[in-house]
């Protein structure tokens, strides 16, 4: 699976608590406001020779279906999905690409991962993955595994302090790859809204 | 006794042999012109029965603003694919699968499909800056939401060399803005001339589209040569049961009207019946199968055949003391050379080089010989003599006007001649043969909205490559290749689409490989890997550059893949021969022609420049036949009447009818075609029967022949009149230049025949 799709799972301001259970959680996460999440993340891929180091931030406007990924070290990249569609822009480069999200694209896995968590379908949710939720002593963590092949390498790990809303997310592939996202909130409203309306200005403006 | 039995049963047994016997045809196939040489003959069978035949391109629209769902898609493919006699179903978007196929097949060609320009593009490559370039790029696109594609091609082929020719075929299709639509194609078994599969395939389309589209958020068009053949045979066959009703219908009441006799009406159209289905017998045993255009077309000789019986009817009717045979006997050469004045008309048609004409042509003309000899050796023997003779309102005083007013006549028609010879020099001609069908003007403008938002290709215009073989053919493609991008740089064209970088020919491949296994030299894998160590990349996983050495790439191999359905309209396999077409943007006609126009294996083509030269080529031939035609029709009056002026005086209403059609139409500014003038050729002929019957008047009584005349006319002008019920545009201008051409023609005979002297002559 891959990492970038994963960060809508961010935007789920979850808090669990102690011997919480899966559906309580999903219950409590649904929000239809924009967050703006800061993000620091660290990618082990096999073929580099280390690992690769970024920052920027992650917005989410779930009711228009609009996911933003903002990196701005080491290049300022921009990543949206909005709807069914993807856009990429690499600023440096100059470099823009558009595609649609059909069901052959890694991503769009991932789309339907998100909306089954936003509109609480645990059902949907099960339909794509194994779910295993932990509530331990500090911290609480979903575990996600491909449903058809479970004793595979491939695993998410999306966790958090106890009450407190995701702060990581690890993605184990199945070939080897890894990431490590942090992330924390910084900001949600109508602000973030304004924000998240230039950037997609930035993503569409020459791709159209 | 047994010539009535004969007579009143032929049609039965006729029509039982036609219900079994004949094969009828409503495709377009023989409408369709096949090429002149091997190379378009080849083009225009695939464009008849080959893969582009067969095939729909289908749009879904959103009726909102709102994205085309892709599931909505994936549903819909599954259902469409499940149709009976649809072999597939796909999305033409060529990158995903460009993207699939990179994966699965050109990975492991990747050192011998990457460039037409080896040696310049690895200078590039290798040079520091380029290892460098490449080194920075490889790891962006790892980075890149495209790592889960690009990994799996980087460890095989770390200097991404299959992305090459791709990365310049993603610049050459229409990002697409926005995803309002989506086209689809569907593959069917049978050929897109096989319109009642294609039908059946049409309507399952529709019905499972509407099952699955509920809410109706989207809307469906669909395009294609089987759309086209499917919409043209519906409107054949309602121009077919149209006619077949109007003119039955009308020429029943017209011989009511004229005859008063149910008895006489139905003799005649048993004859009508007998001749109608020979002639179709005859054409099918000719042909194979008669088609649906050539009984529409022929269903106009019912006009003209029916003339030979009126004329017996009348004449016997008016005179009582004769007996039937002696009157039919009397007027048979005047038939005689009026049927064969009329069968030159029409063997022109067949010979006008348009091929579903020669159809036309056996069909008229076997019909009127059978008329004919049915008319002269049955007739006579059937006829019961009414007591009412016909007698129709005004003929008799339009003869005398004319005799009486014959001076001021004639100068009005010298007048005439002066004022229409004027506007001739301003006759347009058509220069467009889609002007013929202006009928499916709603689908072809379909078929380019959808077409448009593919690609940039013009659709019908490419440049046509061939070879003895296909790697033969590929390498004379790489040639042109080269000369179109010369003609990029020119700016005489914006872009072209050929096989590259799907295909290469095995020479081409490879030499690919020995260059790049050239270039592989320590020093320059030194380089590279230095250029790995800079961007934080693996020289363990991607600084070996071990290419192996694959067998060329064939098209074999690639048609067991999806990238396929991508090909295979663009190149043609025979037993001799292969044909590659490379589709061209928007570009400047006359220049590409002319680059290459001293190229043996390769050509510019334009489909519609084809047919309209063709339309050219039938005007030119439709002037000659006129010329000839009236040629032989007035050598065979000047053998008959020995007299220059009763020659011409009997041909003149027929082509002073002609010219003040052509004059009108001048002043309309109507384009004329080829067809326009055949009907001319038309007019002509059946107004020499005119002529010639005023002329000779066989029977004596001159009124008894001009009534006998009106009824004939009438019975022509209704035939084919009732074409213009038809939809078809062709059909169409049949019937008003006959129509308009025949009234006129038979109102100028007592005119300009001076008919006293002229019978005194003949009798002498």
């Amino acid at each position: 699976m891959n990492y970038f799709g994963l960060f809508f799972l961010l935007f789920i301001s979850f808090a669990a608590h102690a011997r919480d259970s899966l559906p309580a959680v999903l219950k409590r996460m649904h929000t239809d406001s924009a967050v703006k999440l800061a993000y620091q993340e660290r990618k082990d891929l096999t073929l580099m020779a280390q690992p690769w180091h970024g920052e920027g931030f992650l917005y989410s406007l779930p009711k228009e279906g609009v996911m933003i990924k903002q990196q701005l070290k080491p290049e300022r990249v921009l990543m949206a999905v909005i709807g069914q569609q993807l856009f990429y822009y690499d600023v440096k480069n100059q470099l823009r690409h558009q595609g649609l999200l059909d069901e052959s694209h890694p991503f769009s896995l991932n789309v339907a991962v998100f909306k089954a968590l936003m509109s609480q379908d645990m059902l949907l949710l099960e339909q794509f993955y194994q779910l295993d939720f932990l509530s331990q002593a500090d911290q609480w963590q979903l575990i996600l595994k491909d449903k058809n092949d479970p004793d595979s390498a491939f695993k998410i790990i999306i966790s958090g302090p106890l009450q407190r809303p995701a702060n990581r997310i690890d993605i184990q592939q199945a070939d080897g790859d890894s990431s490590i996202m942090s992330l924390s909130k910084i900001a949600e409203g109508e602000k973030v809204e304004q924000e998240i309306e230039n950037l997609l200005r930035q993503l569409t403006q020459s791709t159209h | 006794m047994l010539l009535r039995i004969l007579f009143y049963g032929l049609p039965l047994l006729l029509a039982a042999l036609t219900y079994n016997g004949v094969s009828f045809k409503t495709d377009l196939s023989t409408f369709i012109v096949s090429g002149k040489n091997a190379d378009e003959a080849l083009l225009a069978h695939a464009m008849q029965s080959g893969n582009l035949s067969r095939r729909y391109l289908i749009a879904i629209t959103s009726n909102t603003n709102q994205a085309v769902e892709p599931q909505f898609i994936q549903q819909l493919i599954a259902q469409l694919k499940r149709i009976d006699k649809v072999t597939d179903v796909w999305n033409p978007e060529q990158k995903k699968q460009a993207l699939n196929a990179l994966q699965t097949l050109y990975v492991n060609h990747a050192n011998s499909i990457y460039s037409l320009h080896p040696e310049d593009d690895l200078n590039t490559l290798f040079s520091t800056q380029g290892l460098h370039q490449k080194a920075h790029f490889l790891k962006q696109a790892l980075l890149s939401p495209q790592a889960s594609l690009i990994k799996p091609i980087a460890l095989q082929d770390p200097l991404l060399l299959t992305l090459n020719g791709f990365q310049g075929l993603a610049k050459k299709f229409k990002a697409q803005p926005t995803t309002s639509y989506q086209n689809l194609i569907l593959e069917t078994r049978p050929s897109g001339m096989d319109t009642a599969a294609q039908k059946a395939i049409q309507q399952a389309i529709l019905a499972r589209f509407k099952a699955l589209n509920a809410n109706q958020n989207y809307q469906l068009e669909m395009t294609g040569v089987p759309v086209f053949a499917v919409t043209t045979q519906g409107l054949i066959q309602g121009d077919i049961i149209k006619i077949s009703v109007v003119s039955s219908l009308a020429l029943m009441l017209l011989f009511l009207w004229a005859f008063r006799s149910l008895f006489q009406m139905f003799q005649v159209f048993t004859l009508l019946a007998i001749v109608i289905l020979s002639a179709i017998l005859i054409t099918a045993s000719i042909f194979g199968y008669i088609h649906g255009m050539t009984i529409a077309i022929g269903a106009t000789l019912v006009g003209i055949c029916i003339d030979y019986p009126i004329h017996a009817l009348v004449h016997a009717q008016q005179s009582s003391q004769q007996p039937p045979r002696s009157i039919i006997v009397q007027i048979w050469p005047s038939m005689l050379l009026g049927g064969v004045t009329t069968m030159i008309g029409y063997l022109a048609l067949g010979v006008s080089g348009y091929p579903g004409f020669q159809q036309v042509a056996v069909f008229a003309a076997s019909g009127i010989v059978i008329a004919l000899l049915i008319t002269r050796f049955m007739l006579p023997a059937l006829v019961i003599q009414s007591a009412q003779p016909v007698r129709i309102v005004g003929i008799q005083s339009w003869i005398h006007l004319c005799q009486r007013y014959r001076k001021i006549g004639w100068t009005m028609i010298a007048v005439f001649l002066m004022v229409a010879i004027w506007p001739l020099s301003h006759l347009q001609w058509m220069q467009d043969m889609q002007q013929l069908t202006p009928e499916l003007d709603d689908l072809k403008q379909q078929d380019r909205r959808i077409r448009a938002r593919m690609t940039s290709i013009e659709p019908g215009r490419f440049i046509l490559v061939s070879g003895d073989t296909t790697e033969l053919a590929l390498r004379h493609a790489e040639q042109v290749y080269k000369r179109l991008d010369q003609l990029k740089q020119q700016q005489a064209l914006s872009e072209y689409f050929g096989l590259f970088p799907w295909l290469l020919s095995s020479q081409q491949q490879r030499l690919n490989q020995k260059t790049l296994k050239a270039k592989l030299t320590p020093t320059n894998i030194k380089h590279w890997q230095d250029a790995l160590q800079q961007e934080g990349l693996s020289v363990t996983k991607l600084g070996h550059l071990n290419y192996p050495s694959n067998p060329p790439l064939t098209l074999d191999v690639i048609f067991k893949t999806p990238v396929k359905h991508l090909l295979d309209s663009r190149i043609m396999q025979q037993a001799d021969k292969t044909i590659i077409l490379i589709g061209l943007s928007q570009h400047t006609p006359e220049i590409v022609r002319q680059a290459f126009s001293d190229w043996s294996h390769a050509r510019y083509f334009s489909q519609r420049d084809l047919l309209n030269a063709m339309l050219n080529d039938y005007t030119q031939m439709a002037k000659k036949l006129l010329l000839a035609g009236v040629g032989l029709i007035m050598l065979l009056m000047l053998h008959r009447y020995r007299s220059l002026t009763m020659t011409v005086s009997t041909l003149l209403p027929a082509l002073l009818a002609a010219l003040f059609i052509l004059s009108s139409w001048a002043i309309a500014g109507v384009a004329i075609s080829f067809l326009h003038l055949v009907a001319f050729l038309l007019v002509v002929a059946i107004c020499v029967d005119y002529g010639i019957f005023y002329q000779e008047n066989r029977g004596g009584n001159i009124l008894v022949t001009y009534q006998a005349m009106t009824v004939s006319m009438l019975t022509s002008a209704l035939a084919f009149g009732s074409l213009l019920a038809a939809e078809s545009t062709s059909l169409k201008i049949l019937a008003g230049v006959v129509s308009l051409g025949v009234l006129i023609g038979f109102m100028l005979c007592p005119l300009i025949i001076q008919q006293a002297e002229n019978t005194d002559k003949l009798k002498n």
